[in-house]
This record gives structure tokens, sequence and C-alpha cells, in this order.
């Protein structure tokens, strides 16, 4: 394979990351157009061709706009979002198998949340506001053991990542099936669901909330792409080559844990996006980060898209290619990716090791 | 040479040596042993000085301290005459730039990728690779003779190409301060000729070069001073053949070593028979 040899040197300009750039959003809008006129119980194209935006003498149209639509734009948002992450901390890391969701980031945030609907549980209104800032104290956790760890010695090696991830998540399993226990049957239900991560139950308003966030993290990002670049290698060469690296790596930390919670508030945990989608960019275009940033926010989201669209639409699509199937339903996104990531994990793992 | 003298060295060029750097009674300890002890050392603009001592004798930390790496637990480092803890990390690298002995990467990056990091301290937030950062990376990379390198993977060379890399890196910097710590342990007799041809050129141009041996003569045929190391502290500083001595080597190095003059005033250091 051509990794294994190397690339033709070339500068990386502006120019090249714009065309990568282009080439990924026109996959991300192909795909935010398909993933919602495809399957389900409306009659999508008379419903568009006819009125539209009518909602009140279209009641098919407004299904559309108001679910569908959202739903894709949301899985473009969060699957960014956690690519991007997934980025941030395998540079600061400066391991590859590090992920929010891995390093144990996700699951704080969970618990965090979970704490809130039992406190705020028949107050909507009040859980609305509640729940990103619960996210963020529960992520808040693992991410100050994170940067007492990245304090001592960034090298944090491979086997380390893993366990204290293992740990912090077990621990934090165990903490929410407490809170469940002594939830009433309807909490239950509904954590469950939500554990599972999902982008269905939405509208615009979770999109306004975290559309902002999703852009600034990207521009701390492209404005410290350089900086992870060296930050990847070690702290004595990001130094003599310039950079605050203390600076650098707290500005990157609570960047990418801000954004891991503000995705976890609105879709639950969603694991592995961040690991496969930067490592798939990285054997195509390399390790640079000032490509792998644009790309990582652009293909991550496509890749949540469709594994949104693989758990809500697959089963129906089989049953309609003639599987013989008795029921069909639609499967948490948060599934399919950990379907796909838990294996993606292990080959790396496995051909990591020299 | 294959190498061209103009470029790199010219820039720096001048006259009069001046001190570009100034160690002032540095003090630093990693647990409670000074591993530098009370140091105070001149390095002016021209010169090749080479730090030679035992393993743990404090070269390496010393070096840190010097490119301002570490920070001293006393005393202070002047860089060009202003305190380098009052400079940023920025002003710093644009005038020392620094070769490691070694870098591992958990990622792929191609030889021309980490050379061109080298420009770091000239680019802006988030800033691409501009025609002249490619042009001085591409001659950086003649100069250490790598060229054929440039499209390789960084992770699979050999320790010795890798070195050859991160002396590209550091030229590419083209800062008029050069330190390396022991730049020649992973290469060749070949390459270990190239590479000390290459520190002693740039100090031609003007440059300080300053780079940790363990191999004494080599040290004493190229370096225009050798500073010797033992315990932390700062045992001899000055021409080769001075610091250099039978006795004081085995002192320092607990073993006797025989030290023969050579003709045209250098000296060759010989294990006992």
């Amino acid at each position: 394979m051509m990794t294994n040899v190397g690339r033709p040197p070339r500068a990386l300009t502006l120019a090249r990351v714009l065309m990568h750039a282009t080439i990924g959003l026109a996959a991300a809008v192909a795909i935010c157009v398909a993933a919602p006129l495809i399957g389900g119980n409306i009659k999508l194209a008379a419903a568009l061709a006819n009125a539209p935006w009518d909602s009140a003498m279209n009641p098919d149209a407004m299904i559309f706009w108001s679910t569908r639509i959202p739903r894709v734009l949301l899985g473009l948002i969060v699957g960014g979002s956690l690519a991007l992450s997934g980025l941030i901390f395998q540079a600061i890391l400066r391991n590859p198998l590090a992920e929010p969701y891995i390093l144990g980031i996700s699951g704080g945030a969970a618990l965090g949340r979970m704490i809130a609907t039992i406190i705020a549980f028949g107050g909507q209104v009040v859980f609305f506001f509640l729940a990103p800032f619960a996210c963020f104290a529960g992520a808040l956790v693992p991410m100050l053991i994170l940067m007492t760890l990245a304090a001592r010695s960034r090298s944090v090696s491979t086997v380390t990542i893993l366990l204290g991830g293992v740990i912090l998540n077990v621990f934090f399993s165990a903490l929410i099936l407490l809170l469940q226990y002594f939830a009433d049957l309807a909490q239950v239900r509904q954590m469950f669901l939500w554990c599972m991560g999902a982008l269905d139950i939405v509208g615009y308003t979770q999109i306004a909330v975290v559309l902002p966030i999703a852009l600034a993290a990207f521009i701390v990002v492209a404005c410290h792409a350089r900086a992870m670049n060296l930050l990847s290698l070690d702290d004595g060469t990001a130094t003599h080559l310039g950079v605050n690296v203390r600076r650098g790596v707290n500005t990157l930390l609570w960047t990418g844990s801000i954004l891991t919670a503000a995705m976890v508030a609105v879709s639950g945990p969603i694991g592995f996006v961040g690991l496969i989608v930067p490592h798939s960019l990285r054997l195509i275009f390399g390790s640079d980060n000032r490509l792998l940033g644009p790309l990582s926010l652009i293909y991550g989201g496509v890749f949540l898209v469709v594994c949104d669209f693989i758990g809500w639409r697959g089963m129906e699509l089989m049953q309609a290619a003639g599987m013989p199937l008795a029921q069909t339903s639609e499967i948490p996104v948060g599934v399919i990716t950990a379907i796909l990531g838990g294996p993606f994990f292990l080959y790396l793992l496995i051909t990591r090791q020299k | 040479m294959a190498y061209s003298l103009t470029g790199m060295i010219g820039s720096a060029a001048q006259s009069e040596p001046r001190l570009a750097l100034a160690a002032r009674d540095l003090v630093f300890a990693y647990d409670r042993q000074n591993a530098v002890d009370h140091v105070s050392l001149g390095l002016e603009t021209g010169e090749l000085l080479g730090l030679a001592g035992p393993n743990g004798a404090g070269k390496s930390t010393l070096l840190n301290l010097l490119s301002g790496f570490l920070a001293p637990l006393s005393g202070e480092v002047m860089l060009f005459g202003r305190p380098l803890a009052a400079l940023t990390r920025r002003e710093i690298a644009a005038r020392i730039a620094f070769v490691p002995q070694k870098t591992e990467s958990a990622f792929s990056f191609t030889v021309t990728e980490m050379v061109v990091m080298g420009r770091q301290p000239y680019a802006g937030l988030g800033a691409f690779d501009t025609a002249e950062d490619m042009r001085v990376a591409q001659e950086a990379m003649e100069q250490a003779e790598i060229g054929n390198l440039a499209g390789k993977f960084f992770n699979n060379l050999s320790g010795g190409e890798q070195q050859l890399v991160l002396l590209a890196r550091a030229l590419a910097q083209r800062a008029p301060i050069l330190i390396l710590d022991e730049p020649t342990s992973f290469l060749d007799l070949r390459h270990q000729w190239q590479m000390m041809n290459l520190m002693k050129m740039h100090t031609r141009g003007g440059r300080l070069v300053a780079a940790t041996f363990h191999d004494l003569n080599l040290a004493a045929r190229w370096c225009d001073r050798i500073a010797l190391m033992h315990n932390g502290a700062l045992v001899a500083c000055g021409k080769p053949a001075e610091v250099l001595n039978a006795r004081r080597l085995e002192s320092v190095y607990g073993i006797p070593l025989r030290v023969d003059a050579l003709p045209g005033g250098n000296i060759r250091v010989e294990f006992p028979e």
C-alpha cells in the first residue's frame, strides 16, 4: 500500500485544503439530501411537489421539515464534532487510540445528564437548559484526571489510556445503573434509550445550541493545527519550535471536552466516531492536522449520518429487498457505531503491536 | 562538498564574535541532587563548542537550560543580552534551533513535513506552507543530504537518517544559534564527517553551534572549545588540547586514558592498553 512507502513531498496550501474540503462538502450535501427522502411512510415526492412549505395543508411535508431534516443536520454536526474531538485528544495525548468515548469523557457527560434527569424530572424547560451544563460537569471528572496525567507526562501509553478509560467507563456505568435502580419505570426507559446514543428526537433548537459550539471549536482547532502537529511529536520539539506547550495543551483539552459534552447533551454518548474517522482520513491524507481538522469535521458528519441512516432505515430496506424480517424497528445510531467501532479498535490495537 | 555556501550560512555572517548565550550560575535539579550545579559559561557567535563528560554529567540538562526548554532553579540565561525567561517561545525559536538526539512520532509524517515544521517560528496562526517555506526546507534537506528521503515516512527511517532529518529541520529554522544533543550518536563514519563539517561551516557563517559529544577525538578535532562536565559541574572549558589532559580525564571518567599529542596541535585520546 502507498502508506508504507510515503507521499510525494508537497506544500500544504489553503488551495489544497479547500479542494479536499469541497469534495467532502459535496458528499455531505448529497447524503443530507438523499437520507431524508428514502423510506418511511410518507409519500415524500408528492408531498414536497405540492405545497412544500405549508404544514397546515400538508402534514407529510411538515414531518419532512420538522423531523427528518433536523435529524440529518444534527447528525452532521454531532458526527463532525466527535471526530474533531477525537483528533484533538489524539494529538495532545500522542495516541491514535485516544477518543472521547474511550477516554471516558462521554461516559462522564452521560452520568452528569442522568443526575440532571433525576433532579429535574417533570420540569422539561429547566431540564433543557440544565442538560448541557450537567453534561459538562460530568465530563469534567475524566477531563481533570486526563489533565493530571497530561501534566505529569504527556506520553501516556496506549495501555494507560485503555485501562484508564475502561475503568472510568465501568465506574460511570455502575453509577448510571444505580441511578436507574432508584428511578421509576418511565424514567428508566427514557434513560436507557438515551444512553444508547441517538439522533431521532430532535428539533431545530438543539441544532441552534450545538452549531455555534461546533464552529467555535473548529476555529480553535484551525488556529492550533500547526501546534497540534508539533505537540503530537514531543514537548521538547514543540517548545523548541516556538509553541507554548502548556497553554496549547490546556486550550485544546478544554475545547475537546466542552465539544464532547455539548454533543453528548443532545445525542447521548455515541462512541468510536472520533476513532474511525480521523484514522481513516490519516491513511488517505496523511497526518497534518491542518488538513485533518476540516476533513474530520466534514467526514465525521458524513459518517454519522450514514450510520444513523443504517440504523434508521436499514431493517426497513432489508425487508423491502425481500429479507424475511418479522418486524422492523429503528436501531439507535450509537449501537451502529459501536458495532463498527469495536472491531476497528481491535484491528488498530493488533496492527500497532509491532 | 555537495552543499552550497550561500543562503543559510551567509545571512548571519559578521566579523566580530559577540556573546550569543551566557549562562550565569545555573542550577537545576530533577530530584534532590543537582543535575546542573552552579554552571557559568559564555558562548560566542562563530564558535563551535563541544560539551563532553560521562553519562549523567548534566550535558543534556545544560543544553535544555540553554535552549530554554527547562527553567533553572536559580541563575539565568542571557540570549544576545536579553534574559531568556523574558522572551516568548516564538522569539526564542527564531534565535535558537535545537536538534534532539531522537524523536518518536505516534503519527506518520513524511520527511518533508517534518522539515517544514522548522518554519513554525515564522508562521502565523494556523498558517499554511508558503513557497518560501518550501524553498528553505528544500535547501536544508540538500545541506543535510537527505533530498532522496523527502517523500519517505520519518518513522520508517533508520536512527541515523532520522538524526539528519532533525538536523535539516533545525537548519530550516534559520536561527543564529544551533544546539545539538549528541548529533553523531547514530551516524556512520561518512555522516559523522559530514555532520562535523556542516557544523563547522555554519560557525564560519557567524552562527554559534554547541553540541554534546561522547567521542572526544571527534570533539577535539573540530571544536573551537570544549567544556568538560562532571557531576553537574563545569570542570574545565577551553581549547581542546588544554582541557583534555590525561589526569583530568582520568578523574572525570574514572579510567586511565592516554592522551597523545598529534602534529598540528591536535590530540588523540586512547583507551589504556
